[in-house]
């Protein structure tokens, strides 16, 4: 591939409004090849909105989102989706969760092999291929639906507070996990959360919603080696600040 | 501050005598609870916590093991006790005051005294101008008020609050952690505060009791009253008590 844009992602000048009510307002922003992107804004802030127009489930009322320059169009590009609810097939096992997306691009054989087994260890989850999701926890279950997105070697990976639920000791793992698959991977990743230490956490650049309508407020820079200590001065200097810009409690 | 024991469990445990084998989701947990002390219970993720809090409450009966408040057993729910449900458990074609005096209601006090009572703890939980809203019309932080203030004006003298906050995004969260410190410093009651929440935990606390994972016992207690009120979440030393305590908490992966 020749020419490639630094960016994978530009949105440029989203808006949207339901009748007279304005959800999104110009929304300007890039997201570059590779980059893991949280984004934290205040609660009802139009979270929602903004996610279904990157995913186009939703017609913007005037701007646009490009994919590697072109107009993001989900028969031709990779656009999945990690839900806050656990969402694993629950007639299909692990493995089978995994190949799901793969099998239905009519991916070569090989490549599916591959792919699955990459995903399958660098997640731990050998033994558990044949497993089915009731026989696991919620958070087994929500790593599954995280390999099925990984696997489809996504042009853009969105996730949308996958760990809101789980207990911070879990969080943590689950955290290093998704950022040891980014890593290896080399996925474009949006990690929608309300949660400012986790963004910090994860995050190369935080992108700040302002309160309804939403549009950019500011984008901060996260430049700390990983893994992240919690405890560490500038951690907490940013956590701080970026928390102060969402603050409405 | 009263160092009164409230409630004394000793040995509590619960088995559930399956066919195959039993399963045991408490075991010999005795810890004492201290009057008017705000006492949170921390564990992982399906530890047993639910089960221990309903034995408390009465709700559920022990296989071995007492629970006694006020040096008396606890063997069935009582007047004394109030719960805040993990769920929010009003009633759906119920508005908000008509949810809040239910406690009252079964305790036979009169329409008008109910209403009177019910509106002070309308107030305190910040839901005055919904007083005649649905559950439904409400937002999750609100519906969770309204089971506060219902438990509260039922004027128990022990309130077992069982992850209140845990379906709600982590800004509202932090709202209501002030908000239940509020009520609980205005209105001093003996308060068992359940999580998973290692951060909410130490924000919450006079002391905190941290669960094994399943079967449940009892795995460190952490005394936080040196942290001071109101407390930082980016302290150091609050830091530090959340480090300290997630290196001792079990890591329930399966």
């Amino acid at each position: 591939m020749a020419a490639l844009s630094e960016y994978k992602v530009e949105v440029n000048n989203l808006c949207k409004n339901f009748g007279d009510l304005e959800v999104l307002k110009d929304c300007s922003f890039n997201v570059r090849r590779g980059e893991f992107l949280c984004v934290v804004g205040p609660t009802g802030c139009g979270k929602s909105t903004f996610l279904n127009l990157l995913t186009c489930l939703l017609e913007p009322t005037s701007g646009e989102i490009l994919v590697d320059r072109e107009r993001a169009d989900p028969r031709k590009h990779n656009l999945a989706f990690v839900f806050q609810e656990p969402s694993a097939f629950p007639w299909l096992t692990v493995e089978e969760n995994i190949r799901f997306g793969l099998e239905i691009k009519n991916q070569p054989r090989h490549y599916i092999e591959d792919r699955v087994n990459t995903i399958i260890s660098l997640m731990g989850l050998q033994n558990y291929r044949k497993s089915y999701p009731y026989e696991l926890s919620v958070s087994a279950e929500q790593k599954i639906a995280i390999g099925r997105a990984f696997a489809m070697n996504p042009d853009l990976l969105l996730m949308d507070e996958p760990y809101g639920q789980m207990d911070i000791k879990m969080r943590f793992y689950l955290e290093n996990e998704v950022i040891r698959l980014w890593q290896a991977l080399g996925s474009t990743v949006i990690f929608i959360t309300h949660n400012v230490e986790e963004a910090v956490y994860l995050a190369e650049r935080i992108l700040i919603l302002s309160q309804k309508p939403a549009s950019v407020k500011e984008i901060v820079n996260v430049d700390l080696p990983r893994p992240r200590d919690i405890a560490g001065d500038e951690f907490v200097q940013i956590r701080s600040y970026v928390t102060d810009k969402i603050r409405w409690w | 501050m009263d160092e009164r024991v409230k409630m004394r469990v000793r040995d509590l445990s619960k088995v559930f005598f399956t066919g195959k084998e039993d399963f045991k989701a408490v075991e010999n947990i005795s810890l004492d609870v201290l009057e008017n002390e705000f006492l949170v219970i921390l564990g992982p993720g399906q530890a047993g916590k639910t089960l221990f809090i309903n034995m408390l409450s009465g709700l559920l009966s022990p296989t071995t093991g007492t629970v006694e408040l006020d040096g008396e057993q606890v063997t069935g729910t009582s007047l004394k006790i109030s719960v805040v449900f993990q769920k929010t458990a009003i009633m759906p074609w119920k508005t908000t005051i008509q949810n809040v005096e239910m406690g009252l209601k079964y305790q036979g006090i009169s329409s008008n005294e109910r209403k009177k009572i019910s509106q002070q703890f309308i107030e305190l939980v910040g839901l005055q101008g919904f007083e005649n809203s649905y559950p439904r019309q409400l937002s999750g932080g609100m519906k969770q008020r309204v089971g506060i203030a219902r438990a509260y004006a039922a004027n128990p003298e022990v309130l077992l609050m069982d992850e209140p906050f845990g379906s709600l995004d982590a800004q509202t969260r932090y709202a209501m952690q002030d908000e239940i410190l509020k009520i609980w410093e205005t209105n001093k009651r003996t308060v068992i505060f359940i999580t998973n929440n290692i951060e909410e935990a130490v924000y919450l606390g006079d002391r905190v009791i941290l669960f094994s994972q399943r079967p449940a016992r009892v795995k460190a207690e952490y005394r936080l009253r040196d942290l001071g009120r109101p407390r930082n979440y980016v302290d150091r030393a609050f830091l530090e008590m959340r480090q300290m305590i997630e290196k001792e908490t079990d890591l329930a992966l399966e």
